[in-house]
């Protein structure tokens, strides 16, 4: 049972992670994108060609990886914004992102190809044993990093005058506008931050799963359930979301079947909607 | 016969260059479904081969589903993102019941359809608990659900590898075949295409538009939001289910694939780039993106998804109103349909009761919100056939209590009386009780026609049914010309006639506001409560509605105006009641409530110190 739970945690370490990403774009522009699984997947395949075929050392994979990030953000940024502006249609941004994400995920099989791929962990070893399964450093770093990002990203918020244009253009566009502050840049710069967390979240799972050019899209559907079932708009919430959505599939995996646990999250999923549409740790709705 | 002469009279009209634009596209429209018709007959000389009626056939079914969602997206504006999913609930359930339980398959397809009803029922019934974004995400649950289940059915739904070994149906004896299928598949596109443009010229269509643009004004009018949007989603699912179970039968086999979000982009492609909201949008854009794709199949066969992506942004940037509507907006497409000859029929408003005893009565009524009292024990009675005045300082209440008594908002205390009777319960049942309410902004269906706008206001008078709609019965085309003529004579009456086939986008803010007026009276009113109407609206406007609202007023109706325009509201009300922080300064004639001092102090003063 100890590795399950623990198991749980690293998954949904990363999937607080992903939530987080949600967040941070979700937060400037009310958009949910749904590529932003694809984030995740280039920086795990980036990190496996970087250090397998490349044999660069681990800062180096991590610096050109939050580089390919930027840019990537940026470009995702132009691709979701544009058609929203230019097509007027109240589900453009939807349609948008789900274009990107089908985009993304098959432009990135003409350099990496379809095959998992599976890099060696950043810090090498077992931690510790639980319930006779060995524990890698690389579950114990995915978790301190998850806590680590979170928190860092609350402080540029709080601490920052670049968080606080965050801030306020969550709150309203229109008027941090008339306040002098260029919400376009503030808008790409919010799909940057969001892409180099997302962009890492990548490079820490993908030592502890097998990479594939088809991983994006799973997690973006386990990043909204987190999100949502979190609550839009809250770090914290971005945490709980993550880490109960990682606990509960890896129970139910365990005691039931990996794939009907997915089922029993998707109908959660459900359930929270309904029940509770701003989720269990709400700050913002959405509108 | 009379039809078949206006349509005569319709073709020997002087034509423009537009008038001859539309007649080379229905010709050509009417080409290629001959083409398509007879292209089996010429196999053999054309040297196609069978992979061309299957590719055709494949497209059509996707051509299905699109005009499906296109249905719940386009023109109910309901964000579905369940539609691979009911197309798979109709080709799952149309393949266990002939392989497992071996139904014959005819009638497995039909009960397969039947399934993908059900689910979109159950569906819309629940996701419809939502708000607009989360009713989206909610469907989206409910496809991986679907996904999900089929995923890991085992035996019953073949799990990973999907369901095979489906008999086709059998004709005389024998397999369908490519062609039977072709020929079936064909039929049920025209015939589905048929139905969406039928339906959407009726009551029905009307109602999913209204509801569309706005929930709220579509209740106003008597249309129950809910069960219109139920009924949406459940014909959109029997399409789709329809596909599936053709798709089911055609290939033998169904994956989960078929079933999951992966599927969904093409949907999307195909509404967007053929034009959201138009029958052969979904054919055009299939069209477009099922000929790339059949051209990649051979070129270029990994970067399919790729392509798709790639033309969906494209298409959303470049044009985003999709190739019918950037078709309507071009100097060629931009014909204005003939106007309807019309038969003004009746009296604009029902014969009234003799009495004359209050035609709204509200009692003592209280509303909190949260700590803040808004309302604090206001009595207000219209006398039945006068022109009640309600104003009031920004903030004194008179938005909340007009919200009361149309039932938007439930009073904390006291009662709300129309006609004598207890109030309405829900907002679309006030239009059924005779009181219909024109909102503060106007509240126009912005891409209806002002026609098609004074329509949807006769919603409560239609005698319409679905069937009949689709089928362009007797009865219904009786009906609809009786509607047209009643819209077109209350449009005459606000002066809106000549304008009658215009979107309603662009009128000025008077005219919308007129519109407003002119639908309002189409539930055939005894009571128009009139939120500000004078507001925005250029001086001759404002003189324009009050010659209007006195010629209602001598037609029998009763009017409650709630008004920021002091001069205006006591040049045509009857009585006025003044309202000032939640409470009933004084009520009165306009000359007397104009000469007392209180509402001076408390109202006009601040205009007068404003320099009014």
């Amino acid at each position: 049972m100890g590795s399950i739970v623990w198991s749980g945690l690293v998954d949904g370490a990363v999937f607080a992670l992903l939530a987080l990403g949600f967040n941070i774009i979700f937060s400037t522009t009310r958009i949910l994108n749904f590529a932003q699984g694809e984030f995740l997947a280039l920086g795990a395949l980036l990190s496996y060609s970087l250090t397998v075929d490349h044999h660069l050392p681990v800062p180096a994979v991590l610096a050109c990886v939050v580089l390919a990030m930027v840019a990537m953000g940026l470009v995702v940024e132009r691709l979701v914004v544009l058609p929203i502006r230019l097509s007027g249609s109240s589900y453009a941004w939807i349609i948008a992102t789900i274009a990107v994400a089908v985009t993304a995920e098959n432009a990135m099989v003409v350099p990496f190809g379809r095959d998992p791929v599976r890099p060696p962990g950043l810090v090498a070893g077992n931690a510790f044993t639980l319930s006779g399964a060995p524990e890698s450093w690389q579950t114990v770093l995915i978790i301190v990093a998850a806590l680590v990002i979170v928190g860092l990203y609350e402080a540029f918020l709080a601490f920052t005058i670049y968080g606080r244009a965050f801030r306020a253009t969550a709150h309203s566009l229109d008027i941090t506008e008339l306040m002098g502050i260029d919400t376009g840049l503030v808008i790409k710069a919010s799909f940057v931050v969001s892409a180099i967390i997302t962009g890492i979240a990548g490079v820490l799972v993908a030592p502890v799963t097998f990479a594939d050019t088809s991983m994006g899209l799973r997690y973006t559907i386990s990043g909204f359930v987190a999100v949502i079932v979190g609550g839009m708009g809250s770090s914290l919430g971005a945490l709980v979301g993550g880490f109960l959505l990682g606990l509960v599939t890896a129970v139910a995996a365990v005691k039931i079947s990996p794939g009907w646990a997915n089922v029993i999250a998707y109908a959660a999923l459900g359930l929270v909607l309904l029940l509770r549409p701003n989720g269990i740790v709400s700050r913002a709705a959405v509108h | 016969m009379a039809e078949m002469r206006r349509r005569l009279d319709e073709l020997r009209r002087p034509s423009g260059p537009q008038q001859r634009a539309q007649r080379a596209l229905y010709a050509a429209a009417g080409v290629g479904l001959v083409g398509l018709l007879v292209l089996p007959l010429l196999q053999d000389q054309l040297q196609v081969n069978d992979f061309l009626f299957f590719f055709i056939t494949a497209s059509m079914i996707t051509i299905l589903v699109t005009t499906a969602l296109n249905l719940c997206m386009g023109y109910t504006g309901l964000l579905s993102i369940v539609h691979t999913g009911l197309f798979g609930v109709g080709a799952y359930a149309t393949g266990i019941l002939a392989t497992q339980a071996h139904v014959n398959t005819w009638l497995s397809m039909l009960l397969g359809v039947v399934a993908a009803t059900s689910a979109g029922v159950v569906i819309a019934a629940v996701s419809l608990r939502a708000r607009a974004l989360y009713f989206g995400m909610i469907t989206l649950t409910f496809d991986l659900i679907i996904a999900g289940v089929a995923t890991n059915g085992g035996r019953l739904t073949g799990a990973d590898t999907g369901l095979f070994g489906v008999p086709q149906p059998q004709l005389a004896g024998n397999d369908l075949g490519t062609r039977g299928f072709y020929y079936l598949t064909l039929a049920l596109t025209v015939l589905t295409l048929l139905a969406v443009r039928n339906l959407m010229r009726s009551r029905t269509g009307r109602s999913f538009m209204a509801i569309r643009e706005s929930a709220d004004t579509a209740a106003a009018l008597g249309i129950p939001a809910y069960s219109t949007q139920i009924l949406a989603f459940a014909v959109s699912a029997t399409i789709a289910g329809a596909a599936g179970a053709v798709y089911v039968t055609l290939n033998g086999f169904v994956t989960p694939q078929s079933a999951d979000l992966s599927g969904a982009l093409i949907l999307f492609i195909g509404v967007l780039l053929g034009g959201t909201a138009t029958v052969i949008g979904p054919v055009l854009g299939i069209g477009v993106i099922a000929t790339i794709q059949h051209y990649m199949e051979v070129t270029a066969p990994n970067y399919q998804q790729l392509i798709f992506g790639a033309v969906l942004l494209a298409a959303m940037m470049l044009v985003p109103a999709g190739i019918v509507g950037t078709w309507k907006r071009s100097r060629l497409g931009s014909l204005e349909e003939p106007e309807p000859p019309s038969s003004p029929i009746g009296n604009l408003v029902e014969a009234l009761p003799a009495e004359r005893g209050p035609a709204l009565r509200l009692t003592g009524i209280v509303k909190r919100f949260g700590g803040v009292l808004a309302l604090d024990r206001v009595d207000l009675e219209v006398v039945t056939g006068s022109i009640h005045g309600l104003i009031g300082p920004n903030g004194s209440g008179k938005s909340t209590l007009v919200s009361v008594a149309t039932a938007f908002l439930r009073p904390d205390e006291g009662s709300v009386e129309l006609f004598g009777e207890p109030g309405p319960r829900r907002p679309h049942l006030t239009a059924r009780r005779g009181m219909v309410r024109v909102f503060q902004s106007p509240h126009i269906f912005e891409r209806l026609t002002v026609l098609e706008n004074a329509m949807v206001g006769l919603h409560l008078e239609s005698r319409q049914r679905l069937p009949a709609s689709v089928l362009r019965m007797p009865s219904f085309e009786r009906d609809e010309r009786r509607l047209r003529g009643l819209a077109l004579s209350r449009l005459e009456e606000v002066g809106l006639r000549q304008i009658a086939m215009r979107p309603a986008s662009v009128l000025s803010h008077g005219q919308k506001r007129l519109l407003e007026v002119a639908r309002s009276l189409g539930a055939r009113p005894r009571l128009v409560i009139l939120d500000e109407p004078a507001t925005g609206l250029a001086a001759h406007e404002v003189l324009a509605l009050a010659a209007l609202l006195r010629r209602l007023k001598r037609l029998g109706l009763t009017l409650l105006v709630i008004e920021h325009n002091v001069p205006f509201v006591m040049s045509v009300a009857d009585r006025v009641t003044v309202l000032n922080e939640g409470r009933v300064l004084i009520e009165g004639e306009p000359a007397l409530v104009q000469a007392s001092s209180e509402v001076r102090e408390a109202y006009f003063g601040t205009l007068e110190a404003a320099g009014e």
